[in-house]
């Protein structure tokens, strides 16, 4: 039955992005566009579940379902001039049989045992890890089982983090919105989707820029190393972060590539989405909105032109402004992190510290040399980073790589020790599928012909 | 042959290597994992499942422990008694509340308690945690 909310928001999903691209969603790979309706199609359930929390105070599945369903026809009302001229986008496009070829089976197979694998993985823990029953799977079961979902905020422990954004536990929610059962199975299957997605989709999109070759063998050496399957299976928010990060670098490498505006729509909507996950993709999300912003506004290239910041403007406000309203005035403030930040743990002891910290967890066995291969691809051609093309997303991974070090350092809350054993390898998961991205990006960016 | 020997192919093997290293290193990690997949896992805070039925419909209830509950040495049993016992609200160190659970392997602790409160136990588990009720006002 939870089979039935999934394909809801993957129609959801891939109703918007039909809107936001228009013909342009025939420049992605047909799996990884199909991946990518999914994931956004979750994120907008989540938000619509959201607001019914907002409006009602509390779990109504008749309403959660009904709303969903009414955006869906919403949407599909909006969207009947682009699927009756089939020459914009035929609704065949969305499960394109017709180029369908004998070795796209052995793809299939490959994508089925790295399923397989990631399934017995996450069997060999099925209620996740610590922060799983302690912080999100906690707040769903709230979410699902109480009169007011304000407890979550006023009355839980403060090791419960109450100030997080709840993108994950309403995806869950609306999910169990199709459950008769305990909650049980849908937190994994989530997070599973979400940790297959992502490096399908990092796997399609490299696919396109010269099939089956090295940069689609990058995304596979990711895709396949123990300790990202590992980790994602975790059932933290760090595979949702992972996964919209990757999108939103997508959507602004496709802009730079097209000079077409309607990335911008789709990228504004992700960066809300991803906003909503956690407070590190607050982070990003704000990071990346000022970055390209400033990029579209002072580039000479821009044949867009200024008003392209309108288009990212509008559709990112869309989806920020329910995390404005959580954050202004539902959640509490951070207790953790800025009220922390104390200028004299600016010492060289804790750089130290990180440091060691950063280099064993980088070439720990654990991660299979993928770290040595993802910084052999960065270093390889980092001349290219500060090139036209590849300068956002530099300036991106500069700035938000600082703001992570000077959290670490600055931040005297909890021995650093401690948060960098438990921390530090989740912060690195939820970068490496966009790191890879990049280091790919840098090498073929000059490359005629080249999607990405 | 030129296009054999370049640079992009020789890339290329080294990553399919190294994807044959990854799956190599997926099977050994399933395979080390045959027994612990046959378990049966119990939902986080299963300990506590016996204090269910008590605590249907209060929506507070106290735990106290002597054990560290700081972030670095704690060892999550009252985070899995609030997430297994939810909604009820569980108030660390607070034993106002008609109910409370007392989280303790020390004897002089637990006597010390229910001498205080003159509580009486409800339920219990095998991992020193038991559910008391104190008597009404």
């Amino acid at each position: 039955m939870i089979t039935i909310g999934y394909f809801l928001s993957f129609l959801l999903g891939r109703l918007t992005l039909d809107r936001c691209l228009k013909e342009n969603v025939r420049l992605l790979h047909p799996c990884a566009a199909a991946l990518l309706a999914l994931v956004s199609g979750l994120g907008l359930s989540a938000l619509l579940t959201f607001l019914t929390f907002v409006v009602l105070d509390s779990f109504h599945r008749p309403v959660i379902i009904l709303v969903n369903i009414s955006a869906i026809i919403i949407f599909l009302f909006f969207n009947r001039n682009l699927y009756i001229q089939k020459t914009i986008i035929p609704i065949t496009d969305w499960l394109p049989w017709t180029k369908f070829r004998w070795f796209h089976f052995l793809y299939i197979l490959l994508g089925v045992f790295i399923v397989g694998v990631a399934y017995v993985i996450a069997l060999t823990h099925p209620y996740g890890e610590w922060d799983a029953w302690a912080i999100w799977n906690l707040k769903t079961r709230f979410l699902i089982v109480s009169d007011s979902w304000n407890l979550i905020f006023t009355d839980l422990h403060y090791h419960t983090h109450p100030d997080y954004p709840l993108l994950l536990p309403f995806i869950n929610t609306w999910i169990y919105c199709f459950s008769a059962d305990n909650l049980h199975p849908i937190p994994m299957v989530t997070n599973i989707i979400f940790v297959i997605g992502c490096g399908g989709f990092l796997c399609c999109t490299l696919y396109q820029i010269r099939k089956f070759s090295f940069p689609f063998l990058m995304g596979l050496i990711m895709f396949t190393t123990p300790s990202y399957l590992y980790l994602g299976t975790f059932q933290y928010a760090d595979s949702l972060i992972a996964f919209f990060l990757l999108i939103n670098l997508y959507f602004i490498t496709m802009f730079q590539k097209t000079k077409d505006a309607s990335w911008l729509n789709i990228l504004g909507l992700s960066l809300g989405l991803t906003a909503f996950v956690k407070n590190e993709g607050l982070l990003m999300a704000l990071i990346l909105m000022f970055v390209v912003s400033v990029y579209i506004l002072i580039d000479k290239n821009n044949r867009v032109g200024k008003s392209a910041v309108k288009h990212l403007l509008f559709t990112f406000l869309i989806t920020f402004i329910p995390v404005l309203i959580f954050k202004v005035f539902i959640a509490p403030p951070n207790d953790d992190i800025l009220p922390n930040i104390n200028t004299s743990n600016f010492t060289a002891e804790r750089f130290q510290i990180l440091y060691n910290a950063v280099i064993t967890e980088i070439f720990h066995e654990k991660w299979c040399y993928m770290w040595i291969v993802v910084l052999a691809l960065l270093i390889s051609r980092i001349w290219r980073a500060f090139n036209r093309e590849n300068i956002i997303l530099s300036i991106f991974f500069i700035i938000y790589s600082s703001a992570i070090v000077c959290i670490y350092v600055l931040n005297g809350k909890a021995d650093l020790s401690w948060w960098l054993e438990t921390s530090l390898s989740r912060i690195l998961f939820s970068l490496l599928p966009a790191l890879v991205f990049f280091g790919v990006h840098l090498h073929y960016s000059k490359q005629r012909g080249a999607h990405v | 042959m030129k296009k054999f020997l370049s640079l992009h192919s020789l890339l290329s093997l080294i990553c399919l290597l190294l994807v044959a290293n990854n799956i190599k290193y997926l099977f050994v990690f399933i395979m080390s994992r045959q027994k612990v997949l046959n378990e049966v896992y119990y939902e986080p805070g299963y300990q506590f499942h016996t204090f269910l039925p008590h605590l249907k419909g209060v929506e507070k209830a106290g735990y106290i422990t002597d054990l560290s509950v700081n972030r670095e040495s704690n060892d999550g049993a009252y985070l899995q008694a609030q997430y297994y016992l939810a909604p009820t609200i569980l108030e660390l160190e607070d034993i106002n509340y008609p109910y409370f659970i007392i989280d303790s392997k020390n004897t002089d602790f637990i006597i010390r308690t229910i001498k205080e409160t003159k509580a009486r136990r409800l339920a219990n588990n095998e991992y020193g945690q038991a559910l008391m009720k104190r008597p009404a006002p």
